[in-house]
């Protein structure tokens, strides 16, 4: 298995911290990020496949963080996890460029699924 | 107990103040509280979701079988009933947002009952009188799941024990200015009637006063949110209708639902 690198971006460290644990004991290496702002400053340096975006951040919110990745990502595979989903509507995640979304509090074993899913499918593109 | 929302008609609006009133106050505290227990809910996802990640994490750690084990399982149930209280609360605070049309009254009810018949015990049975065909009033198809089934599963919950039969009846019903035909006064005008009637437990006056409230719920224990009625209140209150019940101890309970008619 390559090195399966995972980016979470989140603004409560006891979720991405929680996040970091749990995706660390099923074999992946996370970075995390506090911001959009921060998340997209690791992107420009570093190159991460696999996404998973909080979507409530403090200033530059997850949509607008999904369709900033976009315009220079069309591969990645960027997961929207919120626990606002009252706030925002799975199609207008789509519009923005997500491939999928998890309502918080969502099982890690779904995210795990997701994740492997998500990797295998890059894996086959760069084949 | 009178609940109700817009009015159809305005021919009555000197009789009618004071209930006019009453309702106008209701719905305002019904909406305060739904703001702030949607704030609340969005928030306590997030916490949910450390909680239960962590659950998950340490569980697996713990030898399968375990006595350790066995008391993460129940403390991840107590999670999901937690997350499931979530979706209730949301749902309910999230109401006023939802669009609403004409819709045909008879196919949603129809179709709510479908998916419900197969989740009650067998000794409970549905008798259904539909006697509007393609009656409409204005509303969200959700919504009117969300009456159907939330009447529904009370009236099964209070047959649960001893089974029973659920009645629901479809109607129009034209009200005119001295209408004497319930507890209270709704305006005149058409109305569709939709009544789930249970041969239950019934409750007493003193219950009867707090069902409508949210969290109020006659179970000492099991997985109920006690949102189900204030959500039915909020609907019927949106659409500018009004909820009636009668109950009566040992004999059982009939909610009426007055929607206008469009």
């Amino acid at each position: 298995m390559a090195d399966r690198r995972l980016l979470i971006v989140d603004d409560d460290e006891m979720i991405t911290d929680m996040f970091r644990k749990g995706f660390t004991r099923a074999g992946y290496t996370v970075r995390r990020a506090a911001s959009a702002e921060e998340a997209l400053a690791i992107l420009d340096k570093e190159s991460y496949q696999v996404i998973f975006l909080d979507l409530k951040l403090p200033a530059m919110d997850g949509l607008e963080l999904c369709r900033r990745i976009r315009k220079k990502n069309f591969v990645a595979i960027i997961f929207a996890v919120t626990g606002y989903a009252s706030q925002y509507e799975f199609d207008e995640c789509r519009k923005a460029g997500f491939d999928d979304y998890f309502t918080k509090p969502v099982d890690l074993k779904v995210l795990y699924r997701a994740a492997l899913d998500a990797f295998d499918k890059i894996e086959r593109w760069n084949k | 107990m009178p609940m109700g929302g817009d009015r159809p008609d305005d021919t009555a609006k000197k009789t009618m103040e004071k209930g006019v009133d009453t309702r106008a106050h209701r719905a305002s505290k019904l909406r305060a509280i739904s703001s702030f227990a949607g704030g609340i809910a969005n928030d306590f996802n997030e916490i949910l979701a450390v909680i239960m990640g962590y659950i998950e994490l340490t569980r697996l750690d713990m030898p399968v079988n375990s006595a350790s084990r066995k008391n993460l399982d129940s403390a991840m149930n107590a999670v999901e009933r937690a997350k499931d209280l979530v979706v209730d609360i949301l749902s309910y605070s999230r109401q006023h947002e939802l669009k609403r049309t004409p819709i045909k009254i008879r196919e949603i009810v129809e179709k709510s009952l479908t998916g419900l018949k197969s989740s009650l015990p067998s000794k409970i049975r549905i008798n259904e009188h539909f006697e509007c065909g393609d009656c409409k009033v204005k509303a969200n198809p959700s919504q009117i799941r969300q009456i159907v089934i939330n009447l529904c599963t009370n009236a099964g919950q209070a047959m649960i024990d001893k089974g029973g039969v659920i009645d629901i009846t479809l109607d129009r019903l034209s009200v005119g200015e001295e209408s004497r035909d319930f507890s209270f006064d709704p305006l005149p005008g058409n109305y569709i009637v939709l009544k789930v009637g249970d041969t239950g437990h019934g409750m007493d006056p003193e219950t009867i006063g707090k069902i409508f409230d949210p969290y109020f719920s006659t179970l000492e224990a099991g997985p109920c949110s006690g949102m189900g009625l204030a959500m039915v209140d909020g609907i019927v209150e949106l659409c500018g209708g009004y909820v009636d019940v009668e109950s009566i101890p040992g004999k059982g309970t009939t909610f009426t639902i007055l929607l206008p008619e469009v």
